[in-house]
Formats: C-alpha cells, structure tokens, sequence
C-alpha cells in the first residue's frame, strides 16, 4: 500500500502517487529553472503545466483515478525529457549549449574546490539528519564522514556539537533548486549540467523507488530511506530532533539506573564498614531485628525498592538507545507492584524497628570511696582475654565492632565508657550507670537491669570488667555503660596500662596527662 | 558533428513557419498544432513547442483567447493576427525559393 497526495496542476486537482509526486516535482523544477531565463518564461511554464494537466485529465477515467509512476514517465516522454531540451528549437540556448559542450569536461567540480565559485547548502540527497555535515563537505571537498564524526565527538564533550549543529540546521538553506544544488557542489551552473543534474536525480528517484520497496523493516536507529525520502520540510525537521531527544532521554534514563545501583551497592559497602564493622551480618539480623518479629523483612523490602527502581531505569534507558521494540509483558505493572510492595514493607519493619529503641532507660548505681588528698587511687580492669588484647578499644567504634555471643551472652566490648572529673575538694566517687532501650519504659528499665556489669571496690582500688555482657535473649538493645569517677585534686590516680587500654582518657574537664612509665595519669592544674 | 543535431537544426529552421501554417485558416489549441505536427514527425517532445508559441504571440504574429473547457482548466486558443498573415505570406515565398533551391542543389549533386 502507498502514500496518494492530492496535488493540482495549472488548477486541476487530481491524486497522485507519492513517488510519482515526487518525479513530477523534479520535472517541473527541471523546467521551471530551464525557462526562468528566457522571455515569457513564466508562461511558457504555465504553458507547459496546463499541457501536463490535459495529458493527466486523458489519462483519469472513473476506472483509473490515481496517477502513477507510470502516467508521469509517459507525461515526460510527451513533453521532452531534460536531455532532450537542450538538443531542440530553443534559440537562447544555443549559445551556452555550445559553450556548455565544451564546458562539460570541468562538471568534476568537487575535487578542485579552490578555484570554484560555491556556497554552502544543506545536501537533501545526502543527509542522515539534515544535511547539514554532508552540505558544508561540499563546499570543503571533505568526504561528509570527518565531519559527521567530528559532531558525534563533540556530543560527548559536553554536547557542544549539538547546539552548533542545530543553529547550522536552521541557519544554513537546504539546496532545493538544481541551481542551487549544482552551486554547493562548485559546478558550473549551465544547461548542461542542469541536464545532467536532472537525469541524475531521475535515475536515484527509479533506484530509491526500488529500494522502497526493498525496505521492509527497520533495523536499529538509522533513518532509513524511506524516512530520508519520503518526509520533507519542517515536518522532518521536528521528527529528528524529536528522535535525537528521546535518544538523550534514553542515555540519561539508564545513566539514572545504573547510578542507582552503584549506589546502593556502594551504600551497603559503606554501612557495613561503618556501622557494623564487617560484623556478621547473620549476628545482626539476629540480635538486631529478630526481636521485633519481622526477621530481615526490612532488607527484602529495601531490596524491592532499589531493584525495581534499578531496573526500571535501567530496562526503559536500553529500550530507546537500542530501539528494542520487545515488550515484557505486564513489566511496567510488575516493577510499580514491587516499588510499592518494598516501600510499605521498609516503612512498616522500619516503624516496627524504631519502635523497640524509642524509649532509654537508665539505672545509676554509686559508691564513695574514703581517700584525701596523698592517697592513690588505682583503677584495674579485671583480666580477661575474651577481646584481643592488641585491638584498639575506641569508643567511637559501632557496638558491634566487639560483640561476641557465648554461654547464653552476648559481650559487647564497646559500649562503656569511662570519664574522669576533676573537683576542688570531696571525696573520690564512682558513678556507674546502665542504659538500654525498649518497647516501653518498662522493658527498657528491664533490658537495663539485665545488663552484666560486675565492678568492684576494695579500700582504693577500683576494679572493673573490660565489657559488659546481657542475656542473649535480650538482644542488642543500645545497652551501655557509663562509669564517672570524680576525683578531688591532690589525689593520684594510677591506671593500669592494660586498663588505660580498654578505657582510653576521656574526661569530663580538667587535664589529663598520662605518664607512660610510671603507668599513672596527672593532672594538669589549670590554676 | 552529431547527425541528430544537424536533423534538429534543419527541423528547427521550419518550425515557425510550420506553426505558422497551420493557423493560417483556423484557430487551434496547442495540442491541435501538437498532433499535426507530430503527424508530420516535425516534432518529437510537445516541450518544444510552447517556448515557440510564446515567442510568436510576444512578436505579435500570434494572439490567442481563452477558452473554458468542461473538463479540465481553461485553454489557449490561438490564431493569427494580420501581422502573423503578413509574415506567413513572406515565409511561404522563402519556402519556395528556398525548397526549390535545395532540391536543385541536393539532385544535381546525386546525380553525379
């Protein structure tokens, strides 16, 4: 099945095939150029046009209401074929004809572009998006592909080829005329070559003719040529640069998707690094989430927003760069049905979550030690070589960077804390306090209660446990333990290296020096 | 030289003439001098004819009306004007001296 447009000649209407439009266009541009020299030019023309406009009536009956390619070689046979004009009754010819004889030999204008007079137009003939590449070519003496390369390289610097290109589209005329296509080319503009020039476009219009047939389907996002022939003018125009977007949208679309899942993968490399210490993660999801009843859920809901959002992105940005026209079936639905389904999963298991740590409770217990100024004071830590002895005990490590569970307990090696306060005058006391969290109140007061913490006072020493230990079954509730030791001035205070260790010198104020050798800290009077 | 070119020539010199002639009684339209000359095998393509009527009718030896077709557009009919009749007159004289000149020429020659 074809294309049929309704055109009119010297004011008849009739119906015409579009590849025979488009034959019977060239013709009439063939005669208009030839005869826009001569006197009454235009009536000539208008002559002519009536004439093809007879030999159409005869040939349109109620049978036969189309003209085909066929009727317009017939017409052209009837009223003269280019060639053939320049061999017949036309005396204003005669004189460049037999000039144009001579001249026949220079038509090989391309190759020697200095010396030729010629503009730039855009190449209708030989365009991929509007000519504009192959058109300036010409005017260069390049082969058109340099440049077509050139702007495809500039499109990835920062798209600057695409601004420069479009204002050459609008800018820079597209060669219509046969004159002004034989000017592009640096050909001498004669009847010779307009002859020429004519039968050539005849000949391709036969061949693409032929070729039209031929395309059956369209592989890939090349513009085809029944796409370069058949569309014309600013229809054209905006069909491309609609195509040219939609491809951007394409690029970004995956760029988007593929961002995303370096993302995540790099997010959960991070948070595992950093919150969890590359502990096991089964160790998390158990004494983490496990208690809330949704074991892990959160992370399957994560996991459907990210991949369906991933995917997505990813599916729709390949489809428009590769112009893959498969559809999965129910895609689209499916992915949005995941995206929602993860969304209301992360948001309920997360509410859940939170909701076991939303309330902090704390148990202080206190003793009071009987030293004056001159005594010492000795912290110790009781020996256990559970954590290993050479790792740096840093509070600022996440509680599970030394977590271990054994014996129906879990040992949580950082989450206590020491400080030191310095006071003018009183007497030295220790401060202990238990914090963990829970559901209410009263479970957090319980998970508190539950916590482990077994230090001691003997006359001046203190002795306390490396970490703090809780019943398995409770889990990880941010149990903590806070120990505060005032001192009054004048009192010396001697920690043990291996306690000075565990319970690096954080202090409430004052200054804290500790004296390695001597494995005792001082203070630096602020007076 | 190109026989078709010189065959051309030739035809061309008479053309005018022609057309010319065959107003000489009557008012025609374009495709009615387009048959007979075709029948005469004067001309090949129609094209060539429409630059010469043009340039008869903006000589003056030519005028022609409009005339309204049922079918179709409105067509040139033209005709002779006193001065294309003067002007036939002397071109059928040239025909004569001239034709008898050739055959005379193009005889003797042939039949040495």
């Amino acid at each position: 099945m074809n294309k049929t447009i309704s055109a009119n000649i010297s004011g008849f209407i009739f119906n015409i095939e579009e590849n025979a439009y488009q034959k019977l266009l060239k013709y009439l541009e063939f005669i208009n150029s030839f005869f826009k020299s001569s006197e009454g030019g235009d009536e000539i023309v208008a002559d002519i046009e009536a004439r093809i406009a007879e030999l159409f009536q005869e040939r349109l009956s109620a049978g036969k209401q189309l003209i085909t390619d066929i009727d317009i070689e017939e017409v052209i046979e009837i009223m003269g074929r280019p060639e053939q004009y320049n061999d017949s009754a036309f005396d204003e010819e005669e004189e460049t004809s037999s000039t144009s004889s001579q001249s026949s030999d220079e038509h090989d204008a391309d190759a020697d572009p200095k010396t030729r007079n010629r503009r730039i137009y855009r190449d209708p003939e030989d365009k991929i998006l509007g000519g504009v590449c192959a058109g300036i070519s010409h005017y260069l003496g390049w082969d058109p592909i340099i440049l077509r390369l050139i702007v495809v390289l500039a499109f990835f610097f920062a798209g600057t080829g695409v601004i420069v290109y479009i204002l050459l589209w609008i800018l820079v005329p597209e060669a219509k005329t046969t004159t002004e296509k034989l000017r592009m080319k640096g050909e001498k503009v004669n009847v010779e070559n307009i002859r020429k020039k004519v039968s050539e476009e005849m000949d391709s219009v036969k061949d693409g003719v032929t070729n039209l047939a031929n395309d059956a389907k369209r592989a890939g996002s090349k513009v085809s040529e029944s796409t370069k022939r058949a569309a014309s003018g600013m229809g054209d125009f905006f069909g491309i640069i609609g195509k040219v977007l939609l491809k951007l949208i394409g690029l970004f679309l995956l760029a988007i998707g593929v961002g995303i899942l370096i993302g995540s993968v790099a997010g959960w490399v991070t948070i595992e690094e950093m919150v969890f210490n590359n502990a096991d993660f089964d160790m998390i999801q158990d004494y983490v989430l496990h208690d809330t009843g949704i074991p892990s859920m959160v992370f399957v809901g994560i996991f459907m927003v990210l991949a369906s959002i991933i995917i997505a992105f990813i599916w729709k940005g390949l489809k428009i760069l590769l112009d893959i026209k498969t559809n999965v079936k129910g895609m689209g639905l499916g992915l949005f049905g995941i995206f929602i389904i993860g969304l209301i999963i992360c948001v309920v298991s997360g509410v859940t979550i939170g909701r076991s740590y939303s309330w902090q409770e704390d148990i202080p217990a206190r003793q009071t030690l009987d030293l004056v100024p001159g005594d010492t004071l000795y912290v110790n830590v009781s020996e256990d070589d559970r954590f290993n002895e050479n790792y740096r005990w840093d509070r600022q490590d996440s509680p599970f960077a030394l977590m271990e569970v054994s014996d129906g307990e879990i040992h949580m090696g950082t989450s206590t804390q020491m400080y030191f306060d310095l006071i003018d005058s009183g007497k030295v006391e220790i401060w202990v306090n238990k914090s963990a969290c829970g559901r209410s109140r009263a479970q957090a007061t319980t998970f508190a209660d539950d916590i482990r913490f077994d230090w001691r006072v003997d006359s001046n020493v203190i002795t306390l446990p490396p970490y703090l230990s809780v019943p398995e079954s409770d889990r990880w509730k941010c149990q903590e333990v806070e120990i505060e030791i005032e001192v009054p001035r004048g009192v010396y205070v001697k920690m043990s290296e291996h306690a000075s260790r565990i319970y690096s010198h954080h202090r409430a104020d004052g200054k804290l020096r500790y004296v390695p050798d001597e494995g005792r800290l001082d203070w630096e009077y602020i007076d | 030289m190109n026989i078709e070119n010189t065959k051309a020539q030739m035809r061309k010199g008479v053309l005018e003439y022609c057309i010319l002639s065959i107003l000489q009684n009557r008012e025609a339209y374009p495709s009615d001098i387009i048959d007979e000359l075709k029948t005469a095998k004067l001309i090949v393509v129609e094209g060539t004819l429409y630059p010469l009527l043009t340039r008869l009718k903006n000589a003056g030896l030519l005028s022609y009306r409009w005339e309204e077709s049922t079918s179709g557009p409105p067509r040139k009919y033209y005709t002779l004007t006193e001065n294309g009749k003067v002007f036939l007159a002397e071109l059928d004289k040239t025909w004569d001296q001239l034709s008898t000149a050739v055959n005379k020429t193009t005889s003797k020659t042939s039949k040495k």
